[in-house]
């Protein structure tokens, strides 16, 4: 008898025994998680000391890189403007429109499953093969798709050079990105709209909640904040990992750096002149920047 | 104190030059006429003519309207040693086996051949030749009788190569079969000159009356040995209810013995280096291949008409047998091919003579019959035979034909459209085009009416419903629907285009006939063979054996074919091309490298581009983590500075050897491989620039090929835009075509110590603006798809590099003959010369990896490079490259004397030897990148935006300068 009770009887959740098994579950996880994510931060922020082209070893120069990073490079200027540019303008408001977008979808059941797919089929596509289908639409001759309506219209009279005029590059690269990066934010919030609790909008409603907006305001959005923080992440280092797209509309430095990212400038640095040392400074700082925008975020939807 | 020296000295040389430009150019401004005629280069403008001939379909067309037979008559053989050779030459007294034998190469022009002809009538002709062995590029004659060129296919007379096909397979260290090498046969071949595009089954025929007549040839290209000369003439096969009769009177029975054989066994000989045996993973095919590569059809998707494949196959028991066969057509969308059946070189009977075998879903036992019970009976001696089929066109050449006119119809349409609104038309003007060209409406009539004949004769053979059939139905609705509406024409231009490439597609595609065989069955009557077919299990077992078999197979590495070699040593080499180039490499390593030093080589395919400079570099990162190769083909020419500038590779200048080694190379292609009198790298491929130009439609609009720059603003422009036409200039590169002009000004990107950059000159200045000016005051269009609008002809004029040179060479069949290549302009210097100086493409180099991690190798590297850019393996491995991959994929070796040895029209390659001579390099220097880089920037700042040169210009030098120091320190 006592044995069957003791089988029963709720074993103490953070005893040593226990801990030792949550441990080896993880080992895995955080075996990769160590190796591939938290080693080449330190790495990194270990090279970004010293002056090393991958052949020869590693030379220490102290805060050199860092000098040279702040006071003497101004296209890291341009990348960093590019990037923040990019963030605040690709972030939000992939963040508002994948919200908006799956809001409104939630409330046509029918279509819901279809419109998640069209949503999220292109965030799991390479950015440089949907880059390839736009590129069709924002050919620069008069026989790109956009050009092509344009001018039907009459609205121009000269096809514009989408991706070879400094004015449009950018442009183009912040479009493609948040058609391209609603995906994940969207799928998520449709699987928040999905937990909404029935009771406490019916509850709502007797106490004299009228319009889907108020719904959405005072029942809704307080009841999705860890779907809302997700996609804030996610959109967020999304808007500072920009690149491949970058690259594939305009190309590798891009004309007059008018696309030319942090995620560029290190790829720069490293892959065509060879300096990994400088590369991995520029690396670190996005790394900081990246960790602090996350941070603020946090806080800002925490706080409410 | 001394940064304002330098500036102030600066300040100096520039008033100096300016003051001097500004002399020289009013002197110039006061006697530009008599300059530019005193200038005018010697040289004789590049002439060109271009005359139009009958197609043989209308001469064929004339013979039966005026009622010409064959004629009746025997062979009639005209030895070598009769004919009247014009030039050197001379005459072999054997070889291979035949008497007195005529070798004729580029030596001699022409040759003539008199002979008696006894009666009037249709006569078939050819030689008795020997093609040699190692070239695969097509032997060409023309032909003149009594003077005249009887019609347009007697320019390009082709005599057929012989390929040997043995039924070897080769295996190797994987476990794969693999292709066995093209090899040539050197026997003596006796045929009539037939059409090499497969439209007909019969050979060429020529109308001759009695009497003498005199045969001229005319060299075009390639060698061949020539024994004889025959005329004779063509027997129709006699259709098969005449052949049954004679069956009958004979008293032949059918056969109660089956016959089966593998096609990929029995392959003796094939036309065409491509048509060879293959792999088919369907696991129906026999034998059936499981994860491995298997040999074991004959045929692609890709067999072009006109190909011929030999099977021989033993009799053992005499009588009548129907021939049944294992076949797979399912690539056209229900299109058919056709073939011509001979047996031991004859047709016997008309029905298959043009047979038609369907398009089949899966692999299909076809009947050769009109139906699948009442099949064609053959009779078949016991004995050895021989089965050939031969790819036609048939009844696709007339839908070509039909495409053809509509295509030239339509080209010149675009043109005269093209000619009234222009290339940025205002789409609310109303140009009344039908009353401005009053062939607008009957050509679209045309281009209808010849779609709608196309449509019938496709449903007809097809006997279904095709892609093809539904494609025209909706290029029909759209002409239509724009005939309806000639006002919005200019805006549907595009679509008018889009039919024309279409138009190209559909002749390219239907000129194809694909058709791959399993297997051959000569069977009894009425003896049933039945067709194994694929079960859903039977495909899903297969493919999980593929599936596993995958875990254990490397697919990078190329294994090894070789025989039984002492091996001293292996290096690693890396080759980043595709598989096939990879595998062709080693093919070369395993047949003559290893065997004649020992040294094994283990070959790693990288993805092309890897290497390049800007990629993630495959080969940095190994040399990084000491898992480098020893050598490594293919690398970009762009990095090999940046792996010498960092010691990653070696100084190959004090190997032995290497003084020889490089005079193979021209000088400049050195430049860019070395760094500070040091040589990193061999130069392995090199390419060329050019102009092309159509010549029908120059000499319409009465335009010559421009010399100099200046004749291309002051002469060729202003025609080109009266006739809204266009020359293609690569505008989009900016540092190309500053490094262009910069080198035609004898001037060059860096001071002579190498330490600054030379962009804020006087003369770059000059050169810079004169580049940005095709783009501001010319309005050379910025991205244009050049093949495409210089096959329409509306850029009939542009510079290509070798890549556009091929595309045009092999894949714009419509305009064959009608263009030509030239040096490109120039600018003509002080002393009267013209300077046509260039910096060339991109080409790729071989490296000796300075591998600190291994066993330094390098001795064997250098062995294997040595090996690798000589003449010898140079000029097999194009060749080999072109019979796998077809002409397109010519191999443009550094090695000049190879580059030359290719299969290149004997007048281009003159110019092309001349236009790579014009080639210019510059010098690696540390931080080189930024060049480039920003004068590019700064092109498109100027010439797109709009932004002041000088200030683009002076901001663009300081920032070069400030790098080029910064990687100085």
């Amino acid at each position: 008898m006592e044995k069957i009770r003791n089988i029963f009887k709720p074993k103490p959740i953070y005893g040593y025994h226990n801990t030792k098994i949550g441990y080896l579950c993880l080992a895995p996880f955080l075996i990769l998680f160590f190796t591939f994510t938290i080693l080449p931060v330190v790495i990194s922020i270990f090279l970004s000391f010293t002056e090393y082209d991958m052949f020869n070893l590693p030379k220490f120069v102290g805060f050199d890189n860092y000098k040279f990073l702040f006071l003497e490079d101004d296209i890291f200027l341009i990348a960093l403007k590019n990037t923040m540019v990019f963030a605040v303008i690709s972030g939000p408001t992939t963040y508002i429109l994948s919200f908006v977008m799956a809001w409104l979808i939630c409330r046509f059941n029918k279509v819901k499953n279809f419109f998640s797919l069209a949503f999220y089929a292109p965030s799991i596509c390479s950015g440089i093969a949907l880059s390839t289908i736009w590129l069709y639409f924002f050919s620069s001759d008069a026989y790109g798709f956009i050009n092509q309506v344009l001018l039907n219209i009459g609205i121009i009279s000269s096809p514009i050079l989408w991706v070879t005029d400094t004015k449009y590059i950018f442009g183009v690269v912040i479009f493609i990105s948040i058609w391209m990066g609603m995906g994940t934010s969207f799928l998520t919030f449709i699987a928040g709209f999905q937990g909404l609790s029935e009771e406490i909008s019916e509850a709502a409603k007797l106490d004299g909640i009228r319009y889907a907006s108020q719904e959405l305001i005072y029942i809704i959005l307080p009841q999705m904040k860890p779907q809302l923080l997700f996609g804030a992440i996610t959109s967020i280092t999304a808007a500072f990992g920009v690149f491949d797209i970058a690259v594939s509309v305009g190309g590798l430095p891009s004309i007059d750096y008018s696309a030319h990212t942090m995620i560029c400038h290190i790829y720069d640095y490293a892959f065509i002149r060879f300096e990994m040392g400088y590369a991995s400074a520029v690396a670190v700082i996005l790394f900081a920047i990246s960790l602090s925008a996350g941070k603020i975020v946090r806080k800002a939807l925490a706080s409410d | 104190m001394k940064h304002f020296s330098i500036k102030k000295n600066l300040a100096l040389v520039m008033a100096v030059a300016i003051f001097v430009s500004t002399v020289l150019s009013l002197q110039f401004a006061t006697s530009a006429e008599t300059l530019s005629q005193m200038f005018k280069p010697d040289e004789d403008p590049v002439e060109f003519s271009y005359e139009k001939k009958d197609s043989y379909k209308d001469v064929l067309k004339q013979f039966s309207e005026n009622g010409y037979k064959s004629a009746k008559t025997d062979k009639i053989t005209i030895p070598a040693s009769q004919f009247f050779i014009d030039g050197k030459y001379e005459l072999l007294d054997e070889y291979k086996g035949e008497k007195s034998v005529f070798y004729w190469d580029e030596n001699t022009e022409n040759i003539v051949i008199n002979l008696t002809v006894p009666s009037d009538g249709l006569y078939t002709f050819g030689f008795t030749y020997n093609s040699g062995t190692k070239e695969s590029a097509p032997i060409v004659r023309s032909l003149t009788v009594d003077g005249l060129v009887s019609y347009e296919d007697c320019y390009t007379l082709g005599f057929n190569r012989k390929w040997i096909c043995d039924g070897k397979v080769i295996k190797n260290t994987a476990g794969d079969e693999v292709k066995p090498k093209s090899e040539q046969s050197d026997d003596w071949q006796t045929s009539e000159f037939e059409d090499y595009t497969g439209e007909n089954f019969k050979p060429y025929q020529l109308y001759l009356t009695t009497g003498n007549h005199s045969f001229d040839f005319k060299f075009v290209s390639m060698n061949v040995y020539i024994s004889s000369f025959f005329l004779s003439s063509f027997d129709e096969p006699m259709p098969y209810k005449e052949i049954l009769k004679v069956y009958k009177q004979k008293g032949y029975k059918s056969s109660n013995e089956k016959i089966m054989f593998e096609a990929e066994k029995e392959l003796k000989y094939s036309s065409s280096s491509t048509m060879r045996v293959g792999s088919n993973g369907d696991p129906s095919c026999t034998p059936i291949s499981r994860g491995y590569t298997v040999m074991n059809v004959v045929g692609s998707d890709s067999n072009t008409a006109g190909v011929s494949s030999e099977y021989h196959f033993t009799v053992k028991k005499s009588g009548l047998y129907k021939l049944v066969t294992r076949t797979l057509n399912n690539t056209r969308d229900g299109l058919p091919s056709f073939r011509k059946i001979e047996i031991d070189g004859k047709i016997p009977f008309a029905e298959v003579a043009e047979y038609k075998f369907l398009d089949t879903d899966k692999w299909d036992m076809v009947t050769i019959g009109e139906s699948k019970d009442k099949p064609y009976l053959f009779y078949l001696e016991n004995g050895e035979h021989t089965l050939t089929f031969t790819s036609l066109q048939s009844d696709f050449s007339v839908i070509n034909d039909i495409l053809e006119e509509s295509s030239t119809k339509l080209s010149n349409l675009i043109l005269q459209i093209n000619m009234i609104v222009g290339d940025d038309p205002d789409y609310n003007y109303d140009y009344h085009l039908d009353t401005q060209i009053p062939e607008l409406i009957p050509t679209m009539d045309l281009l209808i009416d010849n779609m709608e004949k196309a449509k019938k004769i496709i449903l007809q053979i097809s006997e279904k419903d095709t892609a093809k059939y539904n494609e025209l139905e909706n290029f029909i609705s759209q002409i239509e629907k724009m005939k309806s509406n000639v006002f919005k024409i200019p805006r549907k231009m595009k679509d008018f285009e889009t039919l024309l490439s279409q138009y190209g597609t559909w002749i390219s595609q239907f000129a194809l006939s694909p058709l791959v065989f399993d297997n051959f069955v000569f069977a009894p009557e009425k003896s049933i063979v039945e067709n194994k077919k694929t079960t859903f299990f039977g495909s899903l077992y297969s493919t999980c054996v593929s599936f596993i078999v995958s875990f254990s197979k490397d697919y990078s590495g190329v294994a090894a074919t070789a025989g039984d070699v002492k091996i001293k040593d292996t290096i690693d080499v890396w080759v980043s091309r595709g598989t096939v180039w990879g595998n062709m490499t080693k093919n070369l390593i395993d047949a003559s490298f290893t065997p004649s030093t020992g040294i094994a080589a283990k070959i790693n395919i990288v993805p092309a581009g890897q290497l390049n400079a800007g990629a993630v570099n495959t080969l940095m990162l190994a040399i990084a983590s000491g898992r480098a190769p020893d050598v490594c083909l293919g690398v970009s020419t762009a990095s090999v500075g940046e792996f010498a500038i960092r010691n990653a590779i070696k100084d190959v200048s004090k190997m032995s050897g290497y003084k020889e080694l490089s005079k193979n190379f021209l000088p400049t292609m050195l430049v860019p491989n070395s760094y500070k009198e040091k040589v990193y790298g061999i130069p392995e491929t090199m390419n060329f620039k050019c102009i092309v130009y159509r010549k029908d439609i120059l000499s319409d609009i009465g335009a010559s090929i421009p010399k100099t720059w200046d004749d291309v603003r002051n002469e060729l422009f202003p025609i080109l835009k009266q006739n809204n036409m266009e020359m293609y200039i690569p505008v989009n590169v900016g540092s190309d075509l500053y490094a262009t002009f910069l080198y035609q000004n004898d001037g060059s990107f860096y001071t002579d110590d190498l330490e600054r950059c030379t962009f804020n000159t006087e003369l770059s200045y000059k050169v810079f603006s004169e580049a940005v000016d095709f783009v501001k005051v010319y309005s050379v269009p910025i991205t244009m798809n050049f093949y495409n609008r210089f096959r329409t002809g509306d850029a009939p004029i542009g510079i290509a590099d070798m890549t556009s040179y091929m595309q045009i060479m092999c894949a714009a069949p419509e305009i064959r003959g009608k263009w030509g290549i030239a040096p490109i302009p120039g600018t003509v210097s002080k002393n009267g010369i013209v300077n046509r100086s260039y910096a060339s493409g991109s080409e790729t180099s071989v490296v000796l990896i300075n591998n600190k991690g291994k066993k330094d190798k390098s001795d064997l590297g250098w062995e294997f490079i040595k090996w690798w850019m000589s003449y010898e393996t140079q000029v097999d491995y194009g060749y080999s490259i072109e019979a796998e991959q077809g002409t397109a994929a010519r191999w443009n070796s550094a090695n000049k004397d190879a580059f030359y040895a290719m299969a290149w029209d004997r007048d281009d390659l003159a110019i092309i030897k001349e236009c790579q001579k014009q080639i210019d390099a510059r010098p690696v220097v540390f931080g080189g990148y930024y060049l480039d880089r920003y004068i590019n920037n700064a092109y498109n700042a100027v010439a797109i935006s709009g932004k002041n040169m000088r200030e683009q210009i002076e901001d663009a030098a300081q920032t070069i300068d400030a790098e080029l120091e910064r990687r100085r320190r």
